[in-house]
């Protein structure tokens, strides 16, 4: 098994990517993409929640290495200024190059730095990865969709800050993080990311006790519950912005006003 | 003509009864799954330790009236707003969230009243955070 490039990450066997993560054979008929299946196989490193230290950018083995497909768990990576943190929550399906720092080249101090919050499956995309897909473009297309998504994500998370109130950006990014990790079942959609209430403001750009003033509004609103074992169960209808703005404390129009 | 001349709330001490009931809730959060047990667990003993108090935020919004008089209207309020020990800027960050949150309230009361004031013009004015005696910070 060739040395993982990830610092501390246990060392597993490899996994066939495309078994773990079909969505990015979309693009394949099934003879291609039963071969790709095969084929796209990737070692892997399982990270231990708490903070992580990428590898850095001149590490050797990363010529030529797409990232890192995060295959399950919760990641942030946190910016920070002055103080100041701001995170990005990745997790499954989303693709990372934690080595790229362009801080380096920033005029104004900033720095990144990550951490764990979930145990982590990560997929290590490496150039021999590429070359063995090279043959299927619409991987890379993909792959380079996932990307993208990050980047959309993140500009829907700056809009969702600029909400005018915390109640309504709370409950706007539970449904934004539950449309990318959450499941419908009959009584709503469940969440099962377990974030505390000091992440939850980072994210929102609030402060924490308003987060947690919003949360206890929300859930007596009947926007969401919690269920025993934690998890968020986020209740329909899906909430329109404009309303839930124009209603004080997130209640639904067609609850009691006391 | 009435002129909105700014918004604003007087941060009040709940009776200790409801503080205590406040870490008992406090208490009963942190016996959910990790990491809000823990998060709720390092809040409980940090309130226990006085870094925290909890408070009533009473709104207003002081309006100028037809015969150049200021006028307070004060009846909206909010509860479970937790200020850090000793007072700061981010108790008033904290109060401007959780006011931005009832203007709609304060909006209808000042309708009741006969003032036509829009929840985009509360928003839009100065704020200010008024703090009870018993909540001043002690001098020197």
């Amino acid at each position: 098994m060739a040395r993982s490039i990830i610092e501390g990450g246990e060392a597993h066997r490899p996994i066939r990517v495309f078994e773990r993560d079909p969505d990015l054979l979309r693009g394949l008929d099934d003879r291609e993409a039963d071969e790709a299946r095969v084929r796209g196989v990737a070692g892997v490193a399982r990270l231990e929640k708490g903070r992580w230290q990428p590898p850095a950018r001149d590490r050797e083995g990363l010529a030529g290495h797409l990232g890192l497909l995060v295959i399950d768990g919760l990641l942030s990576r946190n910016t920070v200024i002055a103080a100041a943190p701001c995170p990005e929550l990745v997790g499954a399906g989303d693709l990372l190059r934690p080595w790229q720092d362009e801080s380096a080249f920033s005029s104004l101090p900033w720095e990144a730095d990550w951490e764990v919050l979930q145990p982590a499956t990560v997929a290590l995309l490496d150039a021999r990865f590429g070359h063995t897909i090279s043959r299927w473009p619409s991987i890379f297309a993909a792959l380079m969709e996932r990307m993208m998504e990050r980047q959309r994500w993140l500009a829907l998370q700056t809009a969702i800050g600029h909400l005018r109130r915390v109640d309504a950006r709370v409950l706007v990014l539970l449904w934004h993080l539950a449309d990318r990790w959450g499941s419908a079942h009959f009584d709503g959609v469940h969440l099962p990311i377990r974030l505390t209430h000091a992440y939850l403001a980072q994210l929102v750009g609030a402060q924490r006790p308003s987060v947690t003033l919003a949360l206890g509004q929300l859930t007596a609103a009947g926007r969401l519950r919690r269920d025993p074992s934690g998890v968020w169960v986020l209740l329909r209808p899906v909430p329109d912005v404009e309303e839930l703005l124009a209603q004080p404390g997130g209640r639904r129009r067609d609850a009691a006003v006391t | 003509m009435t002129e909105l001349v700014r918004v604003g709330a007087t941060a009040r001490p709940v009776e200790p009864a409801v503080e205590r009931d406040h870490v008992h809730e406090l208490r009963e959060a942190a016996k959910l799954s990790p990491p809000e047990r823990e998060e709720a667990d390092e809040i409980a003993a940090e309130y226990e330790r006085g870094r925290w108090r909890l408070v009533r935020l009473e709104l207003f919004a002081d309006v100028l009236d037809d015969d150049g008089r200021v006028q307070r209207f004060d009846s909206v309020h909010v509860d479970g707003v937790l200020f850090k020990v000793p007072h700061g800027a981010d108790n008033v960050h904290h109060a401007r969230e959780a006011a931005d949150q009832s203007f709609d309230r304060l909006q209808a009361h000042l309708d009741a009243e006969g003032f036509d004031i829009p929840t985009e013009q509360l928003e839009s004015v100065p704020f200010i955070l008024e703090l009870d005696e018993r909540l001043e910070p002690s001098p020197g």
